[in-house]
């Protein structure tokens, strides 16, 4: 405890100097722009985001330049040192929050662990929920010949069944999603759908049968055919017999 | 602060500028060491942390804050716009003289801004700071996250066939924002509202005045959003939604229960209301009342608040924004719906 106030003590007292704040704020647009770069952001956001994010990490990395190789305020460190920065400097500054600190954190949380694309753990502990699905912006075109398969999204097959089920009767479809549990040993074929960040995540799932289950998160491409009068409107998931089943490696939109 | 304020300055008078100087130097070199410390260690500490709990937080908290940073950037950006580069005379010229015929104005304005809530902090923070009357300011921030276009056709898609959900979102969000506003003007100048940049220094030039609000509002508003987005991503991780579905039976319960939840996911206003559409076990009225409370007030809001309009406006204005977007959206919920 004394240790956590004397570190809080430290770091209100020496209030971040215009370098570090730079720093933290160059830190944090140089995540975005790298983020934006490579496919990552996929895993936090919509595509859109793209270019906001890209722009918004340069104009942070600018603004942070400007900051640190700007002139000063006026009487804001002659002579009574860097080290107060802002702090009570008399100018009508405020001095910037401690808990401007925690800047470092998202970058730090991205290099080190990581984060992936949401799987079977989030998944599985929102499977309680039935999903409404919205009616797909566009349809696979399921009136071709019955021996042909033909690939349909996760949320388009719920959706499907949710209407009744019959335009999916004795269709070979195929699925791909990563695997989810149940606690009664069955599985799932399952998608993330993400409205603007992971943290509206809504997940979609189709049970599988006639297949042995594969280790969770594998991403598996899914054939089979739609098993009659499941999954219609507030039923929980519908269920699709498989033929076969293919791992796969995750697809760089795991989003639906 | 004091202690250390003090030993600094008997340090300077003992000897001159180097003691600060110095310490000031370790900082900026402490923080560059453990930014370069993360960045090459970064490979041998990812097996230590892959448990799924703590990945899919920490997925859900890089995504809130990688979301939100553009929009809030956006806001600092108009912030700075209004502090800068606004004359007198034209803000003078736009806003209504009669703060009573403001508050409403102002939440019709909201309608014009399509942005994250984010975006709404600093630049009603930069509208007291130029003399607009709280009240129209805070009107403005509760009103355009609520209200604008994008919210409400996203509503209308997440409801299909109930197009009175969107009108009820709208006119009980928009009371909210009247309402609170009015209430802000009552209470006039008990409520502390903290001016944190009142006045810039003499003779700044547009430009430098300009540079300043964005790195003063920025960094006032960035740490609070990412304490917001810490919490609002343990939330969504670790409360089991099971919880929350319990309480659906029960109408009051039920609908508590919804605006608490609305408080704590912290969702952006453009996407809560697919959310609040798999709720399915709730009320339509515990619905709306999601959706009214969410882009009103949430932990990533109140945290961010705190930091702009200090701690003692947040802790009166905080509850009740909550009450009353609850208190409107059962209103509007019971005629309505």
């Amino acid at each position: 405890m004394a240790a956590v106030n004397g570190l809080r003590r430290r770091l209100a007292g020496g209030t971040l100097t215009r370098p570090t704040q730079g720093l933290l704020m160059a830190f944090l647009g140089a995540v975005l722009v790298r983020l934006a770069l490579s496919d990552a952001y996929l895993r936090y956001v919509t595509p859109w985001m793209k270019w906001p994010l890209l722009v918004s990490g340069v104009v942070l990395v600018l603004l942070a330049v400007g900051l640190v190789l700007a002139p000063h305020d006026p009487g804001d460190d002659h002579g009574d040192g860097d080290g107060h920065g802002d702090g009570g400097d008399g100018h009508g500054h405020g001095p910037v929050p401690v808990v401007t600190w925690l800047l470092v954190l998202p970058g730090l949380v991205t290099f080190v662990i990581s984060p992936p694309q949401l799987g079977s753990y989030l998944a599985e502990r929102r499977s309680d929920e039935t999903p409404v699905v919205a009616t797909p912006a566009s349809f696979s075109d399921l009136s071709g010949s019955p021996d042909e398969v033909v690939p349909v999204e996760v949320t388009e097959f719920i959706w499907r069944a949710q209407e009744g089920g019959q335009t999916l009767e004795d269709r070979p479809v195929e699925l791909s999603g990563f695997v989810s549990y149940d606690q009664d040993g069955g599985w799932y074929v399952t998608r993330m759908a993400i409205g603007c960040c992971a943290a509206d995540a809504t997940s979609y799932r189709v049970e599988v049968e006639g297949a042995d289950r594969p280790e969770r998160d594998q991403w598996v491409d899914v054939t089979g055919t739609y098993r009659s009068g499941t999954g219609g409107a507030g039923t929980g998931a519908p269920v699709i017999s498989a033929t076969a089943v293919e791992e796969t490696a995750a697809p760089t939109q795991t989003y639906e | 602060m004091s202690p250390s304020t003090s030993s600094a300055s008997s340090a300077r008078a003992a000897a001159p500028p180097e003691r600060p100087r110095r310490r000031a130097v370790g900082q900026v070199e402490l923080v560059a060491v453990a930014i370069l410390l993360v960045l090459v260690g970064g490979r041998w500490l990812v097996p230590l942390l892959d448990h799924p709990s703590l990945s899919t937080w920490s997925t859900i908290f890089v995504a809130i804050v990688v979301q939100s940073t553009p929009f809030l950037l956006v806001g600092v950006l108009l912030s700075a716009v209004i502090a800068a580069l606004l004359s007198d005379d034209l803000l003078k010229k736009v806003l209504p003289t009669r703060p009573v015929l403001g508050v409403p104005v102002a939440g019709a304005a909201g309608v014009a801004l399509p942005g994250c809530e984010c975006a709404a902090v600093p630049i009603a923070g930069s509208l007291v700071r130029r003399g607009v009357a709280p009240a129209v300011a805070m009107t403005f921030l509760l009103a355009a996250p609520a209200i604008n276009p994008a919210v409400l056709v996203s509503t209308a898609v997440a409801f299909p066939g109930q197009p009175e959900m969107v009108l009820a979102r709208f006119l009980a969000s928009l009371t909210t924002a009247v309402l609170v506003g009015w209430w802000v003007l009552s209470r006039g100048d008990r409520l502390p509202i903290a001016q944190r940049i009142a006045e810039f220094g003499e003779g700044m030039t547009k430009r430098e005045k300009f540079v300043e609000t964005v790195r003063h509002d920025f960094l006032h508003a960035s740490g609070f959003l990412v304490i917001g987005a810490m919490l609002a991503a343990a939330i969504n991780t670790f409360v089991p939604r099971a919880i929350v579905d319990s309480v659906a039976g029960q109408a009051v319960l039920g609908v508590v229960t919804l605006a608490l939840f609305a408080f704590l996911v912290a969702l952006c206003s453009e996407s809560d209301a697919f959310v609040a559409a798999s709720l399915t076990a709730f009320s339509d009225t515990a619905k709306l009342v999601f959706l009214v409370v969410g882009p009103a007030m949430d932990v990533k809001l109140a945290s961010m608040e705190a930091g702009t309009f200090g701690v003692p406006f947040a802790r009166q204005f905080v509850p009740v924004v909550i009450l009353t977007a609850m208190l409107s959206a059962v209103g509007v919920g019971w005629w309505l719906l």
